[in-house]
């Protein structure tokens, strides 16, 4: 398959500039583009979309410019956008039809095609019923579903995960594991947890720089600090420890009678601490807390 | 396009504003209608189509004697004084003063029936004149002028009569056209600016159809829906009129409405009828052009119905100054028709109805090709997202 290149690429909202010196090489599978709100996840995938004009250097697919491939660059791409509310009126199968008209895809083959990807998806009992009457979730698998209509070489999925409960969010991760293997997929999130089990790799957005982590399961062992583990008595006192060190979760534990909290730094916090290994999640706060 | 289509009127709003306009407009019509009726001495509306109903067709002496003799017998006796308010069984309507109405108005309109003729060769001599006067100054514009005025009017006359206050009434009746416009507004208002308004924009301008195809399936079903809305309402008067006024009479040319004695289309009240609905089809596909514009020029629909509200007015406004560019005359042409309405184009005369049917369908592919590059623009390179 294809690698997706992006080369010196800068970006910039008039004087703002917000992406700077990107350089990106993209296989298939899963990587995750992670960052803050606010980063330039989206303004990242615009880009790789050819949606947004770079203010300089390029983004090359199976050797081309993928500007100067035009319409045609769209036949290999599958793209579910943030929050996607779609058409109130369309059922689902009507929906799927009318994106894969809107794809160039034969009559004959929509049909097949839609009747597949509603399985997929778990949509198929959905087919008749309106998109008006669906949860976030279903719209998600049926976004997912349409980012699939013309088998495309990169999926690109924006915050796909977002107003999931854990059961959708569950559901989700399984299937973009299933096709995850075969295609470059690029899964934009700040929800660190969706992406620790199906991301092999990650973008990190940081200070308008983008850096590609090959292998995300060694990241948090290069963090150049340690995490902790302790608990406290007192409510009171939490507040002192989020004012002093980098806190990535607390917890209440022992029939609610204690807190426990996990904490990012080099010396340890207190005589009861003990050291723990560090998440991806303690990853992303190491390098993106302030 | 289907797609297109269902979008703007698969919506449950859109049915109920629909069947409400077309209540509304079915009571105005039938009130409008009705206005032929009496509604105070229901006999009368009755004797009165029974009697058009006994001289209707070719005209005839034995006709034309019947309503002179018992006009002129109905006036004696209104003139006299003498004669019963009551009630009276041997009358025609049940009143001796009803039945000098009824026979004053039928006597009237045969009486210009008949007389038509003479009316149109006057015109015709007249015109003949003014274009040798104009011969002489060398004004070859007024020369052509006079000339196809006396062309229109040559070889006029009216051999069959009907009852026309049907025909009067409904060339007259012009409400449906207010609910028709409002109606392509509110429908069509979010033709394009939905899709940025719904967040579909991106998904649509990221496939490979998206930025070219989709446009013109947008514009087709958009003057697809207005012409719907346009021919449901029409035919909806139509009936309404036909049932209730009885219209008949087809054949018969237009000239015989006496509303439209200085019409200057010689044809029938079934070729003027099909002339009027081109003229307000070509007005209508102008006007959803127009709201094809506003929305390609907004992300919101309120703002989109707001700036297309602002076109119409300035439409309304060209056609309040009278000047010779007037796109809502073709929405009601009839009012032009009236008389000989004449533009000057290239120093020559034309109907003015003729001349804006052809400025419409300019201003039509003008504004599309300005929705078109709209649409293909906004699609091309975005910079109107920030995160």
């Amino acid at each position: 398959m294809a690698e997706l290149i992006l080369k010196n690429v800068d970006f910039s909202y008039g004087k703002n500039k917000v992406l700077q010196d990107i350089n990106i090489v993209l296989e298939k599978g899963v990587t995750a583009l992670l960052g803050p709100n606010g980063a330039g996840k989206t303004t990242l995938i615009n880009i790789i979309m050819a949606l947004y004009k770079p203010d300089r250097g390029e983004v090359i697919y199976d050797n081309h410019n993928v500007r100067k491939l035009k319409e045609s660059y769209y036949d290999y791409i599958g793209y579910l956008p943030q929050m996607p509310q779609f058409y109130k009126n369309f059922t689902a199968a009507q929906f799927l039809e009318y994106m894969g008209t809107l794809k160039g895809i034969e009559k004959k083959e929509l049909k097949n095609k839609i009747n597949e990807l509603l399985i997929l998806v778990n949509l198929r009992d959905e087919r008749n019923k309106k998109i008006g009457a669906f949860s976030g979730g279903m719209r998600q698998r049926l976004g997912i579903a349409q980012a699939l209509l013309n088998d495309p070489h990169i999926l690109i999925l924006d915050e796909p995960t977002a107003g999931l409960d854990p059961n959708e969010r569950i559901r989700f991760r399984n299937i973009i594991s299933q096709i995850g293997s075969s295609k470059i997929v690029i899964l934009a999130t700040h929800i660190v947890s969706d992406v620790e089990c199906i991301a092999s790799k990650a973008i990190f957005i940081k200070d308008k720089h983008a850096v590609l982590i090959n292998n995300l399961s060694d990241l948090p062992g290069k963090m150049q600090t340690n995490v902790w583990i302790t608990q406290v008595e007192d409510e009171s006192k939490i507040e002192e420890y989020i004012v002093r060190y980098m806190v990535s979760n607390i917890r209440m534990v022992e029939d609610n009678k204690k807190y426990e909290l996990k904490i990012i730094s080099d010396e340890k916090p207190d005589d009861n601490a003990v050291m723990s290994l560090p998440g991806l999640e303690d990853a992303f706060l190491y390098y993106y807390g302030e | 396009m289907k797609f297109e289509v269902k979008k703007l009127v698969c919506k449950r709003i859109v049915y109920v504003i629909v069947v409400l306009s077309m209540l509304i407009n079915g009571i105005y019509c039938f009130n409008s209608a009705d206005r032929i009726n009496s509604k105070k001495y229901k006999n009368a509306s009755e004797c009165q189509k029974n009697i058009y109903k006994k001289i209707e067709g070719k005209i005839t002496q034995d006709k034309a004697d019947f309503i002179s003799t018992e006009y002129e017998r109905l006036k004696k006796t209104i003139e006299s004084g003498d004669y019963s308010k009551e009630y009276d069984e041997t009358t025609y309507s049940g009143y001796i003063f009803l039945d000098y109405n009824i026979f004053k108005e039928i006597y009237d309109e045969f009486k210009y029936n008949v007389e038509y003729k003479t009316e149109a060769e006057n015109i015709c001599k007249k015109a003949n004149e003014c274009e040798k006067i104009y011969e002489i100054k060398d004004n070859k514009y007024f020369v052509e002028y006079y000339k196809n005025y006396s062309v229109i009017f040559s070889n006029r006359y009216i051999d069959e009569f009907y009852d026309t206050r049907g025909w009067d009434i409904y060339f007259k009746y012009s409400f449906s056209n207010l609910i028709i416009i409002m109606l392509i507004i509110f429908i069509n208002c979010g033709i394009f600016c939905n899709e940025r308004e719904e967040k579909m924009a991106v998904l649509i301008i990221s496939t490979s159809s998206g930025k070219t195809h989709l446009i013109r399936d947008k514009i087709i079903a958009g003057v697809i829906v207005s012409l719907i809305i346009a021919c449901v309402f029409y035919i909806e008067d139509f009936i309404i009129f036909m049932t209730v006024t009885n219209l008949h009479g087809f054949d018969n040319l237009i000239y015989s409405v006496r509303t439209f004695k200085m019409c200057p289309l010689n044809v029938s009240m079934l070729q003027f009828c099909i002339y009027i609905f081109i003229c307000k089809i070509t007005g209508i596909i102008v006007i959803s052009s127009l709201v094809a514009l506003a929305s390609s020029m907004s992300d919101t629909n309120f703002v989109s119905s707001v700036l297309a509200v602002i076109f119409i007015i300035v439409l309304v406004i060209f056609n309040n100054i009278k000047i010779k560019t007037d796109i809502l005359c073709l929405i009601t042409p009839q009012l032009y028709l009236k008389e000989y309405d004449i533009v000057r184009i290239f120093n020559k005369p034309m109907l003015k109805t003729n001349y804006n049917m052809i400025f419409a369908l300019l201003i039509v592919i003008a504004v599309y090709t300005a929705v078109w590059w709209l649409e293909a623009e906004s699609g091309k390179v975005m910079k109107k997202e920030r995160i």
